[in-house]
């Protein structure tokens, strides 16, 4: 279990006799444009979803029920001129994307899909995808920085902020998970639990299900998702950090955000909602693979989509009512729980919610 | 850390640099040529024309806000290794001393952090 | 040792970078690519708290607030920030061999040669029960420092 898919490329490299380590390279960059993939694929659920919501019918034009519609835009983004202001220092303008397609690129590698889907089983690897979205956070600002107008810089600097000030109560309501699980990788989290939902984190405790919302959000506060979306705020700024990019270097932005919001709801729905975790055992092998690729992405889905009804019904928040609630709101709450289940786990002994019942 | 993650940790950043660097390079050549207008080396302001450079703008409410937010981080990253720990003393029945010991070192930040509130570090509008 | 040529040769490179150029932000970004390996390294020899630490405090923290502070103090304005000094290079030449030659001589021998693997827990046992009062003063010493640059900074008239 712990080696991933390294005996999945020894079959093949004994089948086509040769060594597995470019089976290694050819799957790694597979995941990660599966994953670009499936955020171009995003953008195309956003605006059918956003479509449902105002009334009306989305595109349904490009291919059945619109769905190629992300590969015109796609076509579009690449047939763009490539603005850029004058002035303006052009090896940061060209570096700034980079650092959200790094974040992706970083994530994809210790996401675990099932049980022997993964890249790379690394212990500490949900504090390495916090670490690592700070990074993101960096291309911001650095987008703003490098726009040449203040306009973007403003935007840029709302988002760093608001990055860092999500940032501590989304470690606080980890820990509430590190407490439970004993683990700190996302693989050794999913083991901790099993496939039936009075098993998962989220119904061990009163303060696990705290816990959960606040992870939730946080993670839309730290991909810039409505109503947190003042980095990019598309009535203010006109389109904030991002306003002086066109064509690809938006393209990068945009789909590295809708990838990161996938990621992000995976890591939730592995954390709290059991992962890929079956119900039954009856399953082996290849088959078991398979259903539980299919569990996770419907868990991820339904975290997604929420996310994206979220953005269509709720009001932005002000800047200084994002700050009032990280700080005032948010990480009190959040410090709450992770006494609250400390306290659950010493006088109950570590058992969850369901079992204290079982035996009374 | 096995040779295969060290590995892939080097390979999929190369890769993912020298593909945004394709990328460009297939789209410059697809892309037409940027014509000459009036307005298209100057920053988009609502139709106006923009009369200053760049200021750089910055609230000291936004540098508070990094310097708590960055003794905070120091706080959790300190804290990550007991937690860590903590099922497998509980186990052993010691989950109560580490509750203690955490209580103290998770109050004594809280009241850092209640300090900055009644001092109106966090208020962004000044009345 | 090899495979991490590479990277040990990358935090040289990069090092001296960050000191020797010009533009503020090419600084932060060697700084930024310096943390990430400087993470790598510990984290390629078992060592996964270790990288963490470095990547959350360092990358998560300290890259970020010295992205405000370039914003508020402005290098048009004060042209003389990044002027450096000849006389400071052959300082900080000395100073740093100084520093080597302490450091080199301080690490036991046998450490250089066998690779020394300290799992987490036997980490966080000692810092409970041997190094508690440390633990607990950090905590501390974080809350005197928060207060101190909170209230310094709130001098400031923006």
């Amino acid at each position: 279990m712990d080696q991933g898919l390294i005996p999945f490329y020894k079959i093949i490299a004994d089948y086509i006799k040769i060594s597995f380590v470019p089976l290694a390279i050819i799957f790694s960059t597979i995941f990660l444009l599966l994953l670009f993939l499936i955020g171009a694929l995003g953008t195309y659920a956003e605006r059918k979803i956003s479509a449902d919501i105002q009334k009306r019918l989305g595109p349904n034009r490009v291919g059945p029920f619109g769905l190629f519609q992300f590969i015109a835009d796609a076509l579009k983004m690449i047939l763009k001129q490539n603005l850029m202001p004058k002035g303006v220092n052009s090896f940061l303008f060209f570096i700034a994307p980079l650092f959200a397609f790094l974040t992706i690129t970083f994530s994809i590698l210790v996401l675990p899909f099932s049980d022997t889907i993964f890249l790379i089983d690394f212990s500490m690897s949900a504090y390495f995808l916090v670490a690592i979205s700070s990074l993101m956070g960096i291309g911001i600002f650095l987008g703003g920085y490098a726009s040449g107008s203040t306009w973007g810089l403003l935007g840029g600097v709302r988002g760093a902020c608001q990055m860092i000030s999500y940032e501590v109560p989304l470690v606080i309501s980890l820990f509430s998970i590190t407490i439970l699980s004993g683990e700190t990788s996302l693989q050794g989290i999913n083991h901790a639990q099993s496939g039936m939902p009075f098993y998962w984190f989220i119904f061990h405790n009163p303060f696990s299900f705290i816990s959960f919302f606040i992870f939730f959000i946080c993670i839309m506060a730290e991909t810039n998702r409505a109503p947190f979306d003042l980095p990019e705020s598309e009535s203010e700024l006109v389109s904030g950090f991002h306003t002086e990019y066109s064509g690809m270097k938006y393209a990068f932005f945009a789909i590295s955000e809708f990838s990161q919001v996938f990621v992000v709801s995976l890591v939730a729905s592995v954390l709290f909602l059991g992962g890929y975790n079956l119900p039954l055992n009856f399953f082996d092998g290849v088959l078991k693979n398979i259903l539980q690729l299919i569990t996770l992405f419907l868990k991820t889905g339904t975290l997604y989509f929420f996310i994206i009804v979220f953005r269509w019904t709720l009001p932005r928040l002000k800047a200084d009512q994002l700050i009032t609630l990280s700080w005032k709101y948010l990480t009190p709450i959040a410090i709450f729980c992770l006494v609250g289940s400390t306290c659950w786990m010493v006088f109950f002994n570590g058992k969850s919610l369901w079992e204290v019942c079982l035996f009374f | 850390m096995s040779k295969m993650s060290f590995f892939l940790f080097l390979y999929l950043p190369c890769f993912a640099f020298l593909f945004y660097i394709g990328i460009h390079f297939l789209v410059k050549k697809v892309s037409p040529k940027n014509k000459p207008g009036q307005y298209q080396d100057k920053v988009y302001e609502c139709g106006l024309v923009p009369e200053k450079n760049q200021q750089k703008v910055l609230s000291i409410r936004f540098f508070v806000v990094a310097i708590i937010f960055l003794i905070f981080d120091i706080e959790t990253t300190l804290m990550i290794p007991v937690f860590k720990e903590f099922k497998n003393f509980n186990t052993q029945g010691e989950g109560f001393f580490i509750l203690i010991i955490m209580l103290s070192f998770l109050f004594v930040l809280f009241e850092g952090l209640l300090f900055c509130w009644k001092k109106g570090d966090l208020k962004w509008i000044k009345d | 040792m090899g495979s991490m040529f590479v990277f040990l040769i990358l935090i040289i490179i990069l090092s001296l970078l960050s000191i020797f150029l010009n533009n503020i932000i090419y600084i932060v970004l060697s700084l930024i690519g310096l943390f990430f390996n400087l993470a790598f390294i510990y984290m390629s020899l078992d060592l996964e708290f270790l990288g963490i630490v470095q990547l959350m405090v360092n990358m998560g923290g300290v890259v970020v607030l010295i992205l405000f502070s370039i914003l508020l103090t402005d290098q048009e304005k004060n042209p003389k920030l990044l002027k450096k000094n000849k006389k400071n290079y052959l300082l900080a030449t000395i100073a740093t061999s100084f520093f080597l030659f302490i450091i080199m001589k301080s690490i036991p021998e046998h450490t250089l040669k066998e690779k020394v693997e300290i799992p987490l827990t036997v980490l966080t046992k000692y810092l409970i029960t041997n190094f508690l009062l440390s633990f607990e003063l950090a905590s501390f010493v974080l809350l005197g420092v928060l207060i101190l640059a909170v209230t310094l900074v709130r001098g400031v008239k923006s």
